[in-house]
């Protein structure tokens, strides 16, 4: 069984596949907007000291997420 | 009537830079009635037709209700005559979210595709007349940067067509994958030199570091460009040109007149002293242009510089965590450097904060604990003699009080702080002509809101000073401010100058003799005490009446419990 974890938990260069969002569809439609979807691969490109965001990177694209926004991603380990 | 045409696009895809390569300098920025989101507007003008253009401010999606820039852009492209939608290459995927989005309003339409050169760099090939094809709308290869592709864009515009793509909106992403496998092919990359550099610059380990040199070096060149302009341009014109013409003009006024004591001031042993006469064309007009303006036009250069690499996003990430013990996100950096040019730029940028709670500790913070480059140049007249240990006390006062005051505000203002989540854009090279443009509009900005409160400020104090008023308030005073803050009462006179206009009121600590320890204790108050008119003109409007009374409450307390501390702090010290 692969194990489903929030991006948070990911170390720099770690690559994950998003499972799904633990939040509302409030939440969801604002990850879509900026292009976060169910199924897309993302690379962790930084990662800050203590709860910092978090810098993914996906399809030419990289993004801060504040680390609240960020535990409730959860991706597999890819 | 001309055509209007609307500029859209997710942010960081370089739309500004194709509004400025469309433009010509004509370009005003201008308040959205009954909003507080600015517009960019231009003009183009071609083969006797003549275009509007109108820049809206980056968004995400046409369907959310939350963000009002978002609403405004709506209301702008359905009274617009065309859509000319910028997006960026090198994220097709992600950006025909927004193409299909658009293309459901049924208007004209034109797509930017900018950033071209990069998909070469990228390895992302994409097959242009395909995407057309499909799309049914004209899509024009651009490089801003560099202006390929912009007389092409220019000639094609009026091309732009109701797209007649029709698609079922539930399926949207689907439709997407459907266009990216026809019109897209990706070969896979090394890690090229530039990716390395900017995972070096955001990962805390290295990332700290280059932010400390490059905030170093960005006060340096402040500090040179600065300097360079008073040395070489504006003090000798004033020497040289202002002053004999307006001694002349003194000699033609009687001496004593109000005329003369409003316009001239004082004259320092018969001769006009642009840094003490006061009146309103000698040191009015000399501040303005020899100390503050050259300043200025050095800081929004190095700003813009900045903005356009791409740099403050990962600064905002960086400074993310220490942002959060102050109750914001890293976003708030913006408007507080900002605020190091002037505050009224600052304060407006809080605009881009989403809570209530984060606009007003902001606000506050930024009124309070942060200097700008008029009350720094002043500072370092006042304080520079004695090297960086004056200096260097002032800013680290302030520094402490941003802190505490923060941690203090974050607790009592009631509210939520949001989580970041911001688009980082990789490193581009400036487009020099862009960087022109927005330094030239911000500057222009500064000179016009800028002259007339100096004006205005000299005008009230010289007024005050001949009814005598002045003189009252600092002797009433007196006695609270000698146990207080060591400072004679003479002083209360520059706090109220303060309020006016901050380079002035060192002015009027000059003459007063105060030792270091008391120049300190009144620069770090002068600093703190009541933003400058305009400040407070602009807080008005951005927080209310009710907000506006709450803090200059807590900046009078600040205030006060700054000055007597670093009083006794000081004492201590020197014994």
């Amino acid at each position: 069984m692969e194990s489903v974890v929030p991006i948070n938990t990911l170390t720099e260069g770690e690559k994950g596949e998003i499972i799904s969002f633990e939040g509302g569809s409030f939440f969801q439609k604002k990850l879509e907007e900026m292009g976060l979807r169910i199924g897309t691969t993302i690379t962790i490109v930084a990662r800050q000291w203590m709860k910092g965001p978090v810098i993914v990177r996906f399809d030419h694209t990289e993004v801060a997420i504040g680390f609240n926004m960020a535990k409730r991603i959860m991706v597999k380990r890819a | 009537m001309s055509t209007k045409i609307i500029l859209v696009g997710y942010p960081n895809v370089g739309k500004s830079a194709i509004f400025n390569r469309l433009t010509g300098m004509d370009v005003i920025s201008s308040n959205y009635p009954g909003t507080t989101i600015d517009i960019a507007r231009g003009f183009l003008n071609r083969e006797g037709k003549r275009y509007e253009l109108i820049d809206v401010p980056g968004f995400y999606s046409l369907e959310s209700t939350t963000n009002k820039a978002e609403e405004i852009a709506v209301e702008l492209i359905r009274s617009g005559d065309l859509i000319l939608q910028v997006v960026n290459a090198t994220n097709l995927e992600r950006n025909l979210n927004l193409t299909l989005q658009l293309i459901q309003l049924r208007k004209p339409m034109l797509i930017v595709l900018n950033m071209f050169d990069e998909t070469k760099q990228k390895g992302i090939n994409i097959d242009v007349a395909k995407l057309e094809q499909i799309l049914s709308l004209p899509v024009v290869p651009t490089c801003a940067l560099t202006g390929e592709g912009i007389k092409e864009l220019v000639t094609r515009m009026n091309e732009a067509r109701v797209s007649q793509y029709r698609f079922e909106d539930a399926q949207r992403w689907n439709e997407i994958g459907k266009i990216i496998g026809q019109v897209q092919v990706i070969h896979p990359q090394h890690r090229s030199y530039m990716e390395k550099l900017q995972n070096a610059s955001v990962r805390p380990v290295t990332g700290i570091p280059i932010l400390l040199v490059i905030l170093f070096l960005v006060f340096t060149l402040i500090g040179v460009i600065g300097e360079g302009l008073i040395q070489y341009l504006f003090d000798p014109f004033f020497d040289n040109y202002w002053k004999p013409l307006m001694t002349s003009f003194s000699e033609m006024l009687s001496s004593h007149s109000l005329l003369h004591d409003l316009l001239i001031g004082d004259l320092m042993d018969g001769e006009i002293d642009f840094g003490q006469s006061f009146g309103l064309l000698t040191t009015g007009l000399h501040v303005t242009f020899a100390a503050v303006l050259p300043y200025v036009v050095a800081f929004y250069t190095l700003l813009s510089i900045l903005e356009d690499t791409g740099y403050l996003p990962r600064v905002a990430v960086m400074v993310d965590n220490l942002m959060h013990k102050v109750g914001l996100h890293g976003l708030s950096i913006i408007p507080m450097l900002l605020g190091f040019g002037c505050n009224v730029p600052g304060t407006m940028a809080t605009r881009i904060l989403e809570t209530r709670k984060e606009k007003f500790i902001v606000a506050t913070l930024i009124a309070i604990t942060v200097p700008c480059m008029a009350m720094q140049a002043m500072l370092f007249g006042l304080l520079g003699a004695y090297g960086v240990k004056g200096v260097g006390i002032v800013f680290l006062t302030l520094f402490i009080v941003w802190l505490l005051l923060g941690m203090i505000l974050k607790r009592t203002v009631p509210g939520r702080s949001p989580e970041l989540f911001l688009e980082i854009p990789p490193y581009r090279r400036p487009y020099f002509g862009g960087l022109i443009k927005k330094t030239w509009m911000r500057v222009r900005w500064f000179l016009q809101e800028a002259v007339p409160f100096v004006l205005l400020g000299v005008l009230i104090v010289n007024l005050l000073y001949s009814l005598g008023v002045m003189q009252w308030i600092s002797s009433k005073v007196s006695p609270l401010f000698t146990l207080l803050f060591g400072l004679p009462g003479e002083a209360s006179g520059a706090l109220i100058m303060g309020f006016l206009r901050k380079d002035l009121a060192v002015g009027m600590l000059i003459p007063l003799n105060l030792s270091f320890q008391q120049l300190v204790v009144a620069s770090v108050m002068l600093s703190m005490f009541f933003p400058c008119i305009a400040t407070f003109t602009v807080l008005l409007k951005e927080l209310g009446v009710k907000d506006l009374l709450k803090l200059t409450g807590i900046m009078l307390l600040t205030v006060v419990i700054t000055g007597s501390l670093l009083h006794v702090v000081l004492s201590l010290f020197t014994g």
